[in-house]
């Protein structure tokens, strides 16, 4: 009879990537989260009521087993078969005092001089009217800009942020179809010659980086641009933007 | 002021009982995978573990004034983590689909490497227990997922599943039985 024990012992799990927890908790505490003992109860500890009130739409993620090769077992814990769609509640964060992004959940804030030096892939875009972004958040694998609203460009939602540019060393495209939940439109386009795609409605997206196959969410509400280039920079510009000015503001990175 | 090793966790939790965010954040590094892979096993889904963790770690530092000096901080943080993510699985209304595949190689042993061929029944054999284990109840599936899958000790194990740590021997136990009911149906 088989060792279960050891069986189970032997087994080793593809966990999901773990978030950069310690960046997003320092960003929240930063932001005015004190200790219990001098502030005992704070009303914007009601994150669920917040999440709901927040919610616009349900968000569709998919989620992705391995290709069928014969290297992996890809396997169903709880009746996942290889591709799963999941209706998920809102992923729109609550408005949070203080820095600007600071409630989206993208990592530690940083200066410019910070991110430079720590994401030696950071370029900044130049499009005409954006100006130097208005917050920087370093992730675990990607940088943010964060834009607040400035003539051109509305304020999305209730982040208070009209556009998030992030990038990323990694590669998009083999995944991006199969992330797209109903309601999501795609087009492809070109930018400077590399392959992009506008999507217009709630999405999030998979992406294939030196950690394995990655999820992000949706994070402002409105339109997603995503370019793959050729120097391996994935770009992607958020925000309540039209597909001409996302493009003008990824072609306006260098 | 001397700097020159990693400071212990008792000193950063001292620390970050003082408002020290930064001590804070190294704790919060050091065992944010554990957590976050927690709060996985009991959501079912990552934005779900990923806001379950990340709102017991900041309700965690709220709360360290009550923490017991000296005692593992490990098994207080999961107790933490592992309710909110449990909060939210009732909140999410149905049982939520949790998806985790073996990876392709198992955990290295000393022996030579395996045939093709035994690599391929191995596989297979990964592939019946994940799934047995799939289709066990969810205390069942909590209880081995603690234990064999995230390592966690007893004690954790029953800070995870918010038991008293005296039952997390004799439910794993039962466990196991009904996972090896569960597989020897699948060979008959």
């Amino acid at each position: 009879m088989r060792d279960l024990h050891q069986e189970l012992t032997a087994l080793s799990v593809e966990w999901p990537a773990t978030p950069d927890l310690a960046g997003a908790v320092a960003a929240r505490l930063a932001a005015g989260e004190e200790p219990v003992r001098r502030r005992p109860r704070l009303p914007a500890w009601r994150p669920a009521l917040a999440y709901g009130l927040a919610a616009i739409a349900a968000t569709f993620a998919i989620v992705m087993a391995a290709s069928p090769d014969a290297r992996s077992a890809v396997l169903e814990w709880l009746g996942l078969k290889s591709v799963k769609v999941e209706r998920r509640e809102p992923t729109a964060p609550p408005p949070r005092p203080g820095r600007l992004g600071s409630g989206l959940a993208l990592g530690t804030p940083a200066t410019l001089g910070e991110a430079r030096d720590r994401a030696a892939f950071l370029r900044l875009p130049a499009a005409e009217g954006l100006g130097r972004p208005d917050a920087i958040y370093l992730g675990g694998r990607n940088v943010s800009l964060v834009y607040g609203k400035r003539p051109g460009y509305t304020r999305a939602g209730t982040t208070g942020a009209a556009v998030l540019v992030q990038e990323f060393p990694a590669r998009v495209e083999p995944f991006i179809e199969k992330t797209l939940g109903a309601g999501s439109r795609l087009e492809r386009l070109r930018v400077r010659g590399d392959p992009a795609y506008f999507i217009t409605g709630a999405h999030g997206f998979a992406y294939e980086s030196e950690d394995g196959v990655l999820f992000e969410e949706q994070r402002l509400a409105g339109n997603t641009l995503l370019v793959e280039r050729a120097d391996g920079l994935l770009i992607r510009i958020e925000g309540d933007l039209e597909r001409d000015r996302a493009v003008a503001i990824a072609e306006s990175i260098p | 002021m001397v700097v020159g090793r990693p400071l212990e966790e008792t000193e950063l939790v001292e620390r970050a009982r003082t408002g020290d965010a930064g001590a804070y954040a190294a704790l919060v590094r050091g065992h944010e995978e554990i957590a976050f892979r927690t709060a996985y096993l009991i959501t079912g889904n990552t934005a779900d573990a990923e806001d379950a963790a990340q709102e017991g770690f900041v309700k965690a530092y709220r709360a360290l004034p009550r923490f017991r000096a000296g005692e593992p901080l490990r098994p207080w943080l999961l107790t933490i983590v592992a309710n909110e993510a449990r909060n939210r699985r009732r909140s999410a209304g149905r049982r939520a689909a949790l998806a985790l595949r073996a990876a392709g190689e198992e955990r290295p042993t000393r022996e030579a490497a395996p045939s093709p061929e035994e690599a391929l029944l191995a596989g297979e054999r990964r592939a019946a227990l994940l799934g047995a284990l799939g289709r066990l109840r969810e205390d069942d599936r909590l209880v081995i997922g603690c234990r064999y899958l995230l390592e966690l000790s007893e004690a954790e194990t029953a800070a995870a599943l918010g038991v008293r740590p005296g039952t997390v021997k004799s439910r794993l136990s039962r466990s196991l039985e009904r996972l090896r009911a569960e597989l020897g149906d699948e060979d008959a």
